[in-house]
């Protein structure tokens, strides 16, 4: 196993057990969320890694290439961004989605930019935002997302 | 069994569709099937430690955080420093969706200005505690550390940027 894993698996133990020892009924609550968040989101994982095993075996790297690859730098952070706002995925699983897509030739300012709109715009969560905060503000606040994702991309565009 | 109600249940859907693909590529190709069920098996393998410990983070932060206390403070704060702890506060709310946007909900109704709620709103969002070691195991300490100071120095700006554009569009319906 990965020493850094074996540090985080750690870390997760010695937080567990400060706080079991500071309250155990907390702590229990806790163990409770952990197992559920696991278990809605363990099967999505799951579907997402065999996708992407789906697209090492049918997708070419010469097409990801074309679409986020850095010979057009802004036209892949665009496309990007556009992927990033339709992509029905939670964000934990966006990391091996991005990562995915950059060691097969997407630029890294393209995976910037598609894992912000994933994780700040969501075409799915519109419908809530407006009715939470307005249509208004659910206007405003998704196109200027929109526009940072495309900033921060063209800043990390040249990472690689 | 009732299969409308076994559909409904979310996880079910991605199980199945997963054994679906697999099981129709190897109808189609043998080969495929073979590489596909590799490669999701190898990164299963390479990240259920990483998984385990980032749901056990997602459990005690949503236990011990609970930002309400905080946020109440933040009424009282205006200017650039309320700016600034909006931010502070989004990155401390770890909860999902459905329960950070009705407490901005609420918080916007005793009073909080549009570009705090939507800086919380991005750096909640954008910026996710308990999943730092999946976001650096995937993709490297470079691009987490440079994706999150960046996302952080823009909060407030993205903040007050849809305040104005809110206030705009207002002004625009008068008009209109």
């Amino acid at each position: 196993m990965d020493l850094t894993i074996v540090i985080y698996l750690l870390l997760a133990i010695i937080l567990l057990a400060i706080s079991s020892f500071k309250d155990w009924q907390k702590t229990r609550l806790a163990l409770k969320v952990s197992v559920k968040t696991f278990s809605s989101l363990f099967p999505l994982l799951l579907f997402v890694f065999v996708l992407m095993g789906l697209s090492q075996a049918y997708v070419s790297r010469e097409t990801i290439v074309a679409i986020l690859g850095s010979s057009n730098a802004l036209k892949g952070i665009l496309l990007g961004a556009a992927i990033g706002c339709v992509a029905l995925i939670a964000p934990p699983a966006i990391f091996p989605v991005g990562s995915y897509l950059h060691q097969n030739g997407a630029h890294y300012g393209a995976v910037a930019a598609l894992i912000i709109t994933a994780i700040l715009i969501g075409v799915t969560t519109l419908p809530v935002e407006i009715r939470t905060f307005g249509w208004r503000f659910t206007l405003a606040r998704n196109v200027i997302t929109f526009l940072l994702a495309i900033v921060i991309g063209l800043s990390m565009w040249r990472l690689g | 069994m009732n299969l409308t109600k076994l559909l409904k249940d979310e996880r079910i859907v991605y199980l199945l569709l997963a054994s679906l693909i697999i099981l129709i590529i190897h109808f189609v190709n043998p080969a495929k099937a073979i590489i596909v069920t590799r490669v999701a098996l190898t990164t299963l393998k390479n990240v259920i430690g990483i998984i385990i410990s980032v749901m056990i983070f997602i459990g005690l932060a949503n236990v011990w955080i609970k930002p309400q206390g905080i946020v109440n403070v933040l009424g009282k704060e205006s200017g650039f420093k309320g700016l600034l702890f909006s931010s502070v506060i989004g990155i401390l709310l770890t909860g999902p969706l459905y329960i950070v946007f009705p407490l901005l909900k609420s918080f916007r109704e005793k009073g909080a200005r549009g570009a705090s709620i939507a800086t919380m709103i991005t750096a909640w969002g954008g910026i996710r505690l308990p999943l730092i070691p999946l976001e650096v195991h995937f993709l490297g300490w470079k691009f987490f550390f440079l994706r999150n100071v960046l996302l952080f120095l823009f909060t407030i700006p993205v903040g007050l940027l849809v305040e104005k554009t809110e206030n705009a569009l207002e002004k625009l319906k008068e008009v209109i």
